[in-house]
Parts: C-alpha cells; sequence; structure tokens
C-alpha cells in the first residue's frame, strides 16, 4: 500500500508539471492559430491533429471533443509561409499554405472520410491508435458493420468464424457459458489453459468475457500471439482479446439519439443423437414380452436388436423431452453528445431457457454507462461502468458427465413415459423405472432432479474503467486509468428432505442436501503512462512509457451438508453436523508491468515498432521474481513506393516477439495438504518458477487489389517454452511429497492462415461482399521433462489423451481394433501361429474369431505390437483446416447475411456412444436391414467395443463439420414507409429481421455437436454427455430516433 | 468555480493516484491456504498430528478410500477372484482378465494409478513418520498441547511401526524400492534396492 506521504509527493509533482507547461505556453504566445475540424457533415472531429511540420518538433495541436485547436507559435515565425496539415485516422488528411502573421487567424478543415476500411483503426498493442494500413503486427478486428446483423449472444461468440487463427468452440452450450477460445495454437499443457487474456475498454478483465451482453459492443481487437502481444507481457502468450464498448462520441452533436432492439425466439436442438429403435428380446404369440421370474425381460436366443416394440410404445426420448425454449433480449440505449461531454448508457434483458424442461434456464440484466468528458482543451476523461447480474438454475449436473441429466435422458429406456414411469396416478418423476423396460440398465429418471432441485447461481458482476488524460502540449500526452474487474458470485444448491429419492429399486424419501458457496473475486489494475510523438519531416515517431500495477484478491468459501435434520429448511442450522464439510481458498496476487513502446513511420511507407517490457510477479518464484519480454516489428509498404497495376495496397511485414504465462497462484509453494484434520505432503515448492515464455516469429502479407479484395497472409511460427507441469516426484527421494510445478515442457506451434475480404458488388441499391478465413495450425510437444502422461477429462475413463515428446499436442490413445490378420502378427503372443486358420475380416472390416460371425461370441480383436502394450495411437483432434465464410447482400432495404465456419479434419471421441453401447441405447446397434449373414449379435457390441469403457478406436470419430453459424434477412422501413407512419414521428429509423443461430450443421458426426469438448478446452475434444449447444430462430425489431 | 477548475481537480487525482501506483510493492505473498513444513509441523501437538495421520495414510494406501479411489482394493479383489465385475474401473478389468496379461508398464497405459497410488500414499505415510522422528530429534517434544504430557516415546514408536509398515508393504506389492529413514540424507537420492 502507498502512504498518504506518497500520494502527496506525486500530487505536488503533478501540479509542477501543470505549472511549468502553463508558463511555457504563455512565454510563447505570438502566433495564434484557432479553428475548427469538423467531418462532411459538419460535425467536430475530435481527436484529429493539426500539425506545422516545417516550425518542427511540438508546434501543432490536437482537436478537442467538439474539434476544435489552438497552436500557439513563437514571433520569430511570423511572416513565413508553411504548410497546416490536418490528419484524422478514419479521414483523408488535408494540408493548406499559410502565411503567419502577428496575433490570431482561424483556420478551418473539413475532413472527408477514408473510403477504405475506415474503422479499420487499430488501438490495441501499438503505442498510439494506428490505422491498419500502418500496422506491423497482426490484429485481428471485429467491427460493429459485421456485429450488427446478428447481434452476438456474447462477446466471445462475435468471434466465431470471423478472424482468421481464432477458434471459438461451443464445447457446452447451456444458456450463459462461455464458450472455449484458443488463438493459433496451444501455449500450454493444463486441461482448460487456453483462454486468452480479456480486456474491456482496457481493463483486464480477470473474470472472462461472459458477463458482456453482445448488443454493447462496438468492436473486439485479437492480438494472436507474443508477435504482436508482447505489449501485455507475461499474461499474454495465449493472445488478448480487447472489447470495446459503445460510446456516444459518434452520436448527432447536441442530439439525444435512442435505439431499442428487442429480440424474441426459440431454442431447440438442431441435429439429435440417433436411438435404438428395436430390441433383442424375446416375444410372446400376443407380441407381449416374455418376462422371467426376476420381472425382466429374456433375450433372444440370437440377441440381434431386430425386434419391434409393441406398437405405440416404443418412443424418442430426446425428442420427447427436450424442450423448444423461449429466448427474449430487450435492449435500450441512449446516446447524446454536446459540446465537450458525450455519454451513452445502456439497459439489456435477456432470458434464455434452453432446451431442458422444468428449468428457467440463464437471466440477465446488464447496465452500462460510458462517458467522455472534455476538461478544456487539453485534457478530458472518461468513465464506463458495466452492472451485471444474472441467475442461473442449470446445475452443473444437467449440464455435463457421467450421473448428468443428458447421461440418464440418452440412456432412458425408450418405451417408458420418464412423466410417469409407473402408469398414470403413480409418482409423477419417479426414479424406479418399471423393471421390465427396455434392457440394460436404467440410469434413473432425468426428470427428476430437474424438477425436485432447487439451485440458483446468482452471478454480479462490476466493471469500471476510469482514465484521464492531460496534453500539455502537442506533442505530450499523459494517460492514468483505474481499472477494477469485481465478481460476487453466491450460488445455493437445495434439495429438501422427505423428497422422492430411490435406494436401487424401491422409492423411499431424500435426508436431504444443501451447498452453500461464496465466490468474491477482486481484480484492478492502475496504470499511468507518457505517449510522445513528433513530426520531422516525413518522419513520425510515437514513444509511449507505461507503468502499471495489478492486483487481485480471491475469496472463495464453500460450505454443504449431506443430510438435513428437518425439510423446509435451506439453512445449514438445519443440516446433520456429522456430514458438514467446508473449505476456503483465499488468494492475493500483485503485478507490476513497466514498458516502453516506440514506434517509427517514415512516410507511411517504412515502418517500425519496438517494446520492451518487464514484469514482476508475486506469482513467480522467489528466485525468479521479474521476467522481461521484448517486441520488434516491421513493415514496408511497397505501393508507397512503387506503382504496381491493380494495386492499391500491397505491405509485407515481419514481427517477433515474445509473451508469457503467468503460473497458478499455488504452482509455487510447499504444502502440506489438510483434510478433515488429517495432514499429508502435497507439493515441494519451487523458488524459480518461471513465466512460461513464448517466442513468436510472424511473416504478413497485406495487400488491396482491383478496387475489391483486401487480403491477409500470415505465416506464424512459435515456441512455448517453461510451459507449465505438476511433475510427480519419487516420494522416496521427496520424503513424501507427491510433485512440483516445474517450467519442464517446450510446446510448439505454427499456423497458416489468411483473411479475403471482398466486395463483389458495390452499388446503390445493390451490394453482396464476403470475407473468407481460413487457418492451418500445427501443433506439437518438442520437450517433456518428465515421463510421459495421460490426461483428459477428470470424469471416469475419459483421460484418453496422451501426452508425450516429440507427439502432436491432441492424439488420442487407447486401444485399436484390428483390421487385417497380418497386423496380428505384431502381437508377441501370436508369434508362430496360423492366424489365418484362427481369424477372419468381417463385414464391418473389423478382425474376428474365424467361425463366430453372427455368433454370441463374435468379438473385434484387439491389435497389440510389438512390444505387447495394447495402448496406440488411435486419434488426433487437430483438424487439417478450418475456416469462415460470411456474406452480406443488400439489395434496396433488405439486407441478408449469413455466415459459415467449420473445420476439416481432426477427431473428436464418442464417450457419450461408448456408453449408450452399454445400455442398449444408440441406434448403430440395430440389425434391421441387414442380411442375415451379416446380423450381429448384442454382444458383439455391448460386450466388445463397449469394451467396459475403455478407450478404443470404435469410438474415434470424423470431427469434421460445416454450420451455419449466423443467418439473418433483415428490412430497413424507408424513409417514404416512415413518413407513411406518422405513430411513430418524425426521425425515426426502423429495422425487422428474422436471425438464426447454428442454423444447420453438416457433419458426419453422430453426436449432438461435433464441437463438443472437455473442460472448455480445444484440445480435449471427447463427448461426454454434454448439453448441446443449440438452434436458435427469433425475430427481432429495432428502432432508432 | 468554473467548468474547468472543477473537472480538471477529479482528472488530476486519477492521474496522480495512478502514478502513485508506481510506488513499490511486497511480491512475498503467502499461501494462505496449506501450510508449508515450516507451520505444518511447529508445534509439539502438529507433530503428534502428523505422525497420527500417517496411519491414516497406510491404511489408504493398502485399502484404498471408499469415497475415492479404491485402489488397488478392487483390481486386487477380482485378481484374487474373491469377485467379479462386469466394469472397467479402477484397472480391476485389465488385471483381472484370465488368462493373466503381463502389468502393462507402459505410461500410455490407462490404469497407471493403479500402482502408483498404492506405492505413493506407503511412501507418503513414510515420509510423514520420517518428518516426525526428525521434529523430535530437533527436540521438540509431541503432545496434545503446550500444557499436556510429553508423548515422546509413544509417538517415537508410532512412528517406527509406520516406517516398518509402509516399507513392508512396498516390499510386500512391489519387487524394487528405496529404503529411507530419518537419518536418510534428503538431499542424496537414495539407492533402488530389490
Amino acid at each position: 500500500m502507498i502512504s498518504f506521504r506518497q500520494v502527496g509527493r506525486h500530487f505536488a509533482a503533478g501540479l509542477v508539471l501543470i505549472a511549468s507547461s502553463a508558463i511555457a505556453t504563455s512565454a510563447q504566445a505570438q502566433t495564434v492559430i484557432t479553428g475548427r475540424v469538423t467531418d462532411a457533415a459538419g460535425n467536430g472531429v475530435p481527436g484529429a491533429s493539426v500539425v506545422i511540420p516545417s516550425l518542427g518538433l511540438g508546434v501543432g495541436g490536437n482537436t478537442t471533443t467538439n474539434g476544435t485547436y489552438t497552436i500557439t507559435i513563437g514571433s520569430s515565425n511570423v511572416g513565413k509561409d508553411v504548410v497546416v496539415t490536418a490528419r484524422r485516422i478514419g479521414f483523408a488528411p488535408i494540408s493548406r499554405n499559410v502565411t503567419l502573421t502577428a496575433g490570431s487567424q482561424t483556420q478551418n478543415f473539413q475532413l472527408s472520410q477514408d473510403a477504405r476500411r475506415i474503422d479499420d483503426v487499430v488501438v490495441t498493442g501499438v503505442a498510439e491508435a494506428t490505422s491498419a494500413k500502418n500496422l506491423t503486427i497482426s490484429v485481428g478486428k471485429v467491427g460493429e458493420a459485421q456485429l450488427k446483423e446478428v447481434p452476438a449472444i456474447s462477446p466471445a461468440s462475435a468471434l466465431a468464424g470471423k478472424v482468421s487463427g481464432v477458434r471459438v468452440s461451443f464445447t457446452q452450450g447451456q444458456p450463459g457459458s462461455s464458450p472455449a477460445i484458443r488463438v493459433r495454437t496451444s501455449t500450454n499443457l493444463a486441461v482448460g489453459g487456453q483462454q486468452p487474456l480479456v480486456l474491456i475498454d482496457g481493463v483486464i478483465a480477470t473474470n472472462g468475457l461472459a458477463d458482456i451482453n453482445g448488443n454493447d459492443i462496438e468492436s473486439i481487437e485479437v492480438l494472436k500471439g507474443a508477435a504482436s502481444a508482447n505489449t501485455y507481457g507475461s499474461s499474454a502468450a495465449a493472445g488478448v482479446i480487447a472489447v470495446t464498448t459503445k460510446r456516444g462520441k459518434d452520436s448527432p452533436e447536441g442530439k439525444v439519439s435512442f435505439l431499442t432492439r428487442n429480440e424474441v425466439g426459440t431454442s431447440s436442438v438442431e441435429h439429435y443423437v440417433p436411438l435404438l429403435q428395436h430390441h433383442p428380446d424375446s416375444l410372446n404369440a400376443d407380441g407381449s414380452f416374455v418376462i422371467n421370474s426376476s420381472g425382466n425381460r429374456v433375450l433372444k436366443g440370437n440377441h440381434y436388436i431386430d425386434a419391434n416394440f409393441p406398437a405405440g410404445t416404443w418412443r424418442d426420448q430426446l425428442k420427447t423431452n427436450l424442450q423448444s425454449g423461449r429466448n427474449v433480449t430487450n435492449y435500450a440505449q441512449i446516446a447524446m453528445r454536446r459540446a465537450n461531454t458525450n455519454f451513452s448508457t445502456s439497459f439489456s434483458r435477456d432470458t434464455d431457457r434452453g432446451i431442458l424442461p422444468l428449468l428457467e434456464g440463464f437471466r440477465r440484466q446488464n447496465l452500462r454507462l460510458n462517458l467522455d468528458q472534455g476538461l478544456g482543451d487539453k485534457a478530458d476523461m472518461s468513465a464506463a461502468i458495466t452492472y451485471g447480474l444474472s441467475f442461473s438454475d442449470q446445475t452443473p449436473a444437467s449440464t455435463a458427465g457421467s450421473g448428468s441429466t443428458f447421461f440418464s435422458l440418452l440412456q432412458s429406456p425408450p418405451d417408458v413415459d420418464l412423466v410417469y414411469p409407473n402408469g398414470p396416478g403413480t409418482t409423477k418423476y419417479s426414479p424406479v423405472l418399471p423393471k421390465a423396460a427396455a434392457g440394460g440398465t436404467a440410469r434413473g429418471n432425468p426428470l427428476l432432479d430437474l424438477q425436485q432441485r432447487s439451485f440458483n447461481d446468482r452471478r454480479e458482476r462490476i466493471i469500471g474503467a476510469f482514465s484521464a488524460r492531460y496534453r500539455p502540449f502537442g506533442w505530450l500526452t499523459f494517460d492514468g486509468s483505474y481499472g477494477t474487474d469485481r465478481l460476487n458470485q453466491r450460488v445455493s444448491n437445495f434439495l429438501d428432505r422427505g423428497l422422492v429419492g430411490s435406494n436401487t429399486s424401491v422409492e423411499n424419501q431424500t435426508s436431504g442436501s444443501l451447498s452453500l458457496n461464496t465466490n468474491n473475486n477482486q481484480a484492478s489494475n492502475s496504470q499511468a503512462s507518457a505517449l510522445t510523438n513528433f513530426t520531422l519531416g516525413a518522419l513520425h515517431s510515437a514513444t509511449r512509457l507505461t507503468y502499471q500495477y495489478e492486483d487481485e484478491r480471491d475469496n472463495n468459501f464453500n460450505t454443504g451438508a449431506s443430510t438435513l435434520k428437518v425439510a423446509s429448511v435451506p439453512d445449514l442450522q438445519g443440516a446433520d453436523p456429522l456430514t458438514l464439510v467446508a473449505n476456503s481458498f483465499i488468494a492475493n496476487i500483485r503485478t507490476q508491468n513497466q514498458s516502453i513502446t516506440q514506434n517509427f513511420n517514415y512516410g507511411d511507407r517504412y515502418l517500425l515498432q519496438v517494446l520492451g517490457r518487464k514484469d514482476k510477479s508475486s506469482l513467480f518464484g522467489a528466485d525468479n521474481r521479474t521476467k522481461n519480454f521484448y517486441g520488434v516489428s516491421g513493415a514496408w509498404r511497397i505501393s508507397q513506393d512503387f506503382h504496381i497495376p491493380g494495386f492499391q495496397e500491397l505491405k509485407v511485414r515481419a514481427a517477433k516477439g515474445t509473451a508469457g504465462l503467468r503460473p497458478g497462484f499455488e504452482y509455487q509453494y510447499e504444502t502440506y495438504s489438510l483434510a478433515a484434520g488429517n495432514l499429508s505432503k502435497a507439493q515441494v515448492g519451487n523458488k524459480n518458477l518461471r513465466p512460461a515464455l513464448q517466442t513468436e516469429t510472424e511473416f504478413g502479407l497485406n495487400a488491396s487489389f482491383l478496387d475489391r479484395f483486401d487480403l491477409e497472409y500470415v505465416k506464424s511460427d512459435r515456441h512455448t517454452i517453461d510451459a507449465f507441469l505438476l511433475v510427480p516426484l519419487s516420494l522416496a527421494q521427496s520424503g513424501g511429497f507427491t510433485a512440483q510445478w516445474q517450467n519442464a515442457a517446450r510446446v510448439g506451434g505454427r499456423t497458416f492462415e489468411g483473411s479475403l475480404n471482398t466486395r463483389v458488388i458495390d452499388r446503390p441499391n445493390f451490394s453482396y461482399n464476403f470475407t473468407l478465413t481460413a487457418e492451418k495450425s500445427h501443433q506439437k510437444i518438442d520437450e517433456l521433462n518428465r515421463a510421459p502422461f495421460r490426461v483428459g477429462s477428470s470424469s471416469q475413463n475419459q483421460a484418453i489423451f496422451f501426452y508425450k515428446a516429440g507427439e502432436a499436442l491432441g492424439v488420442i490413445y487407447g486401444q485399436r481394433w484390428a483390421r487385417t490378420i497380418a497386423e496380428l502378427a505384431d502381437n508377441p503372443l501370436n508369434a508362430g501361429k496360423d492366424l489365418n486358420s484362427l481369424y477372419e475380416v468381417n463385414d464391418d472390416g473389423f478382425v474376428v474369431g474365424k467361425g463366430l460371425r453372427g455368433t454370441l461370441a463374435e468379438r473385434a480383436i484387439q491389435y497389440v505390437d510389438k512390444n505387447g502394450s495394447n495402448q496406440v495411437k488411435i486419434g488426433d483432434v487437430n483438424p487439417d483446416y478450418s475456416f469462415g465464410f460470411a456474406n452480406t447482400i443488400r439489395a434496396g432495404g433488405f439486407t441478408v447475411y449469413g455466415l459459415l465456419d467449420g473445420t476439416h479434419g481432426g477427431n473428436i471421441y464418442n464417450f457419450t456412444k461408448q456408453w449408450m453401447f452399454q445400455d442398449q441405447r444408440h441406434a448403430s446397434l440395430d440389425q434391421t436391414g441387414k442380411a442375415p449373414e451379416n446380423k450381429k449379435a448384442l454382444d458383439y457390441y455391448n460386450v466388445g467395443f463397449y469394451n467396459a469403457l475403455e478407450p478404443n478406436s470404435y469410438f474415434v470419430e470424423d470431427g469434421s463439420y460445416v454450420k451455419l453459424r449466423e443467418l439473418s434477412l433483415s428490412y430497413t422501413l424507408s424513409q417514404n414507409i416512415l413518413n407513411n407512419m406518422r405513430f411513430l414521428g418524425t426521425g425515426r429509423s426502423v429495422k425487422l429481421a428474422m436471425i438464426g443461430r447454428n442454423l444447420k450443421t453438416w457433419t458426419k458426426y453422430s453426436g449432438f455437436d461435433p464441437e463438443s469438448s472437455s473442460n472448455g478446452d480445444f484440445n480435449f475434444r471427447i463427448d461426454g454427455f454434454r448439453y448441446p449447444s443449440f438452434r436458435q430462430l427469433t425475430g427481432q425489431i429495432e428502432i432508432g430516433f | 468555480m468554473n467548468f474547468r477548475t472543477r473537472f480538471a481537480a477529479p482528472a488530476l487525482s486519477v492521474a496522480v493516484l495512478a502514478l502513485a501506483g508506481a510506488c513499490s510493492h511486497d511480491f512475498n505473498v503467502t499461501n494462505p491456504n496449506a501450510p508449508d513444513v515450516a507451520r505444518a509441523i511447529a508445534t509439539p501437538s502438529d507433530v503428534r498430528q502428523l505422525i497420527g495421520s500417517s496411519f491414516n495414510t497406510l491404511y489408504i494406501s493398502m485399502q484404498g478410500k471408499v469415497d475415492q479411489e479404491p485402489l488397488p482394493g478392487l483390481a486386487v479383489a477380482v485378481m484374487a477372484d474373491n469377485m467379479t465385475m462386469s466394469f472397467g474401473n479402477f484397472g480391476a478389468r485389465f488385471n483381472g482378465q484370465e488368462p493373466r496379461l503381463a502389468y502393462n508398464n507402459s505410461s500410455a497405459a490407462g490404469d497407471g494409478r493403479v500402482a502408483s497410488t498404492p506405492y505413493d500414499l506407503a511412501y507418503g505415510a513414510l515420509g510423514a513418520a520420517n518428518d516426525g522422528l526428525r521434529a523430535i530429534a530437533r527436540g521438540i517434544k509431541p503432545a496434545t498441547s503446550l500444557s499436556a504430557p510429553d508423548e515422546t516415546p509413544q509417538m517415537q514408536a508410532l512412528a517406527y511401526f509406520i516406517q516398518a509398515g509402509s516399507l513392508g508393504f512396498e516390499s510386500l506389492v512391489f519387487d524394487k524400492g528405496f529404503v529411507v529413514d530419518e537419518t536418510s540424507d534428503p538431499t542424496s537420492p537414495p539407492a533402488l534396492q530389490p
């Protein structure tokens, strides 16, 4: 903490600085040029620079928020003829010859907008706001034009398919969930550790993007790796996503503008898991099932699943029980700009019931206020505050994993009504399903918990950004900012005592349970920076010095009891004290960063950016508290030097830099674990722990040609050294400590990415343009300073991925079913055997025992390698390439917008299907329609391929897909129509739209969704009973005035 | 107060406070969630607790823990035909197959924990007993509290029992191991012994 005296010292220094600048200004006041810089509509252009290059450094000024400026020039220059230039990014600069006279003179400038890519001004990762043309690094940007047709459900989903090199994967689809984001390739070996650094209006958003409404976003910028994100040092190796929210600066002067956008629609499953529609059981002559003395059905002698259910008894449990949920979004924004003040405030309300019955789903309200205030000519200040409050009654058990709602729903017997399983008049949603229901194991009633449990996840989020700028001279700007991200989360999970439960096959009463969890996270970052720039002839220089301090405090408390003493009292005092458990977690993280960024721009031709940064963090080991980062990048705009027919722009660029990943809070510490009062050694501390360090080199090419094509192509090579791994120790040698976090791996990645933006037709009443993005990546574990190991979801038998040096990151290991008899010879146990006399290949292409086809004993034979191991590589999740294809057609007032995205290649492991084989629920088991000689017994599947849930090649599927991610048809009412609708008043704009999200997926994958993966991590593509992402179809009306 | 003056003060305050953040901070943060060795065995009752906990650890290493991973209990029970299982959890299926398959010593094998968990837990118990004995050697007298009677002889006896029990278990189940006790030098790795 700083002392009062220290605050006073800095404050005094600030006053001295300000006073000296004021004195300096007045002493030189001899010739004064004043004026206003406006746009084509006559509105003032704030932030434009008006300079006189021939008079050198410091002669010039920036415009205020209403576009006015003042330049003061010494008396020695009176009488000189000079060139005064006004420029602003996004506008074509204007120069004018002026003769300096004593006293005051007025020079107004009217700038016209630069017609090409006006939106492409980048503020992230550079010393000062920079036109995309003058960038030396890769920055992906999604602007308002790409966001407004289909308002994104969340900022992360707004990136899907729109920025090359950025993979957005909806690993679970429950409303309110955040998709996984991976930029280029993985930098981290920890499960779920690929998430990029998130900035919201400059605030480090520790708690992610989940609470931001897509309607509030003005633009999103993405820095893709160390070559560009080095500005953000030790937290940026996985990339940076910077979200900018809407402000009032673009509103008409002196007028309040109002925008309301309302969307109502339905959610539904687009792609169902195919369910088994026949059974293998014996039937009586009257068509009823044969029931044995235990009350169970009896399998037919051949165990073939080819018999029909009695008429009217089979139902598709998915289509019967998953609902079409309603979603509603109401959004209202008010913005105004007057003189030096502008503001934008918005309120939004979102509800989304999702596809599960009996739940409310997700509800959220957001309030946002953005305010900019000019303070005279030389200073301004800004504030941006978001308050978000959301509720969800979707328990974790309803969304993923074995034992979840989808687990029991996918495996429900098809001939049972889940509402009244035992018939009318019996217990509603009874957990005890009829014993004689269709074979396999009943996994309870998925509806019961949805109906009984009282679950509430209340999430409150406050994000605030406050900043002030002071420009004592045209060439010098001071910035100070404070940002904070605060999350208060309370989760209560109550199952009342006395509700219906089950004890294997008998209904009973539950003893109840209650858990109460709180999560309080407060992160703040304070930043001070100074920006100097000067123009000397054709050379423009910008230098930024930055100091930043980050402080994060995490305070979690969890408690619960598995037995309640009294009913209807969701209070821990009503709990059985013997079943009470409690735990807590407290963390404080402090980080201090200093950086210097230098940009040179010579005549908009030759561009150079250099950066140095030093990070000091409490997360680094005590002996390695600081880490340095660097970045250097350059570009040559060839088309500025040479006229190339057909090319409006041609730029080549190269960049190299470093960025890091910070260790987790507990990584560096020596710990004993405490559980139920018992002490046991946990991990050895590591004082030498360093941040993981990524070095990335990228080469890029940007071209605009034939007046309608913009192309970008980038090749990136990166390697991340010192990646974190929890390395197991020999307990004998460590004295009982089990593991230590070490910088123990090196991960490499190479990406080729490109985007093509085309204006195919561009006429006043008709236009068609498209943007194509594509990416091809390879990622590999180069070094691993520990034994290779299995990793994956913590759920049962889902550690199917294998980490090994030299192997691609994302390979799947398990048992592989042999396809040829010859490969069985590798098995040492088969030495000397006549394999052709023992085996044959069946019609599925699997090797099986000779003479066993069609019998109960038919089984696929597993491959065993020459070392006698049956654990071999059976898949690789990495796609060959991925792409996005966005199209916009405008005709009159109509606009059609469609976004396709997808991947080609890459496997997904269908664990859901594997378990459904045991319970006889998956359509793959169906034998109807097969030739008699090709029919298989149930055992071939539910013993053989099910394989006691051991991972095997049968369930490795092609994860390629093409998804119609977004589609909208909108109509903007013409002024003629609006004039006839007098009840709306004047000056209105009205847009009507039909919007679809995730409308259609083309894939060979047999599960709900090929984007499914574990732990929100694209590397772990394993489908394990997860809430699928769903289709939304909505109608929208937007009114502005 | 004119407009400029009214807003200049808060603007400057923000700027100055941000600059003031440039002051030095303490980056040595203590982990409040789990103790290190110094905090875990600082008092007589800690040492008593540590040695007592090692019993729990050794028991789990041999028997597994029902509400966590029953290792190696289920696999061994299936191997011994004491029970049968139709599913593959906890290595029971692989290790229970007949004819017997050779133990898969590859790190790609999914059931490696069946062997490593009891091995590690037994050495964890041994490590705790050795730490307890070293603390006693440093002069800490184990007791339930500062004013309670000295329990050094009992705790020493229990720690030696754990040493014998854990090393005995390791030698029963595994073909090689490390023989370490409270006199072993923690900085010099012990030799692997058959």
